[in-house]
């Protein structure tokens, strides 16, 4: 009776050490070039050039990102990426699980309705390139917006990051 | 030189008791039995740990399905107001 509790207990440890320490890298995320409209980018990006496209992996999480710039000397740029979570160091693959959302600690976030959960945070002066970096989680994606504009409202800057952050959401 | 008592040569057998065991030695049989037991544990701790890392994929697979089936994607939002008009 001894020996079979003692079996049973090496067995739980045995199993649960194996699952707590391994890392599974999740299956891609759809490329998120395409799940943003080419009319947003027309409008939050006046005169950007196309597209550049890459890929952030990390253990247990894989990631690809667009960049539009615009061609203007007052260059504004809309960078979107778009991250999918597995399992690393005994947590995942929710998003919210494993610090999916961007804060600041040396600023002021700023969460907001969307997803499982979203937060957005702002920096720098209108006049000289006014940056918003809105991240947001839904299951195990995880979406980074971070726009820069110049003369832009803090409320407009907001709205636009988040309407861009839904609309990929929205296709997955 | 002056002795306080008698010399240690001058002990019989006799003289010294041994102390009484309490309980019974393992045999050899017996000591091979725990050491089997000790042994099993081991191994199925072993082998529990390497069946945890290889179904770990599946698992999360699994788990990352599950999570994203049930999680609600918004609609599609209304397009953002140009930033030029601003």
């Amino acid at each position: 009776m001894a020996l079979a509790v003692c079996v049973l207990f090496a067995a739980a440890v045995g199993a649960w050490q194996g699952w707590r320490n391994v890392t599974v890298d999740p299956p891609a995320p759809p490329a998120v070039c395409p799940l943003v409209r080419t009319e947003v980018f027309d409008r939050l990006v006046p005169a950007h050039g196309p597209p550049q496209v890459g890929e952030q992996n990390a253990p247990g999480m894989r990631s690809n990102y667009c960049l539009v710039k615009s061609t203007h000397i007052r260059a504004t740029y809309l960078w979107v990426s778009l991250g999918r979570f597995g399992r690393h160091e005994g947590r995942g693959p929710r998003c919210v699980d494993r610090d999916g959302l961007q804060t600041v600690v040396n600023g002021r976030n700023h969460p907001l309705a969307l997803g499982d959960s979203a937060v957005y945070f702002l920096a720098g002066d209108p006049a000289t390139g006014r940056r918003i970096n809105f991240s947001t989680c839904l299951g195990t994606y995880g979406v980074v917006v971070a726009y820069e504009a110049y003369d832009t409202a803090d409320a407009a800057m907001v709205e636009s990051a988040a309407a861009v952050a839904q609309e990929v959401l929205s296709w997955l | 030189m002056a002795l306080n008592g008698p010399p240690l040569w001058a002990l019989r057998p006799d003289d010294l008791h041994r102390p009484e065991r309490s309980g019974h030695r393992l045999s050899p049989r017996q000591w091979l039995l725990v050491a089997a037991a000790v042994s099993l544990v081991i191994a199925v701790g072993i082998a529990a740990w390497n069946v945890g890392r290889l179904a770990a994929p599946a698992l999360v697979g699994w788990q990352i399905s599950l999570t994203d089936e049930f999680a609600d994607a918004p609609p599609l939002p209304d397009l953002p107001v140009p930033a030029t008009t601003r």
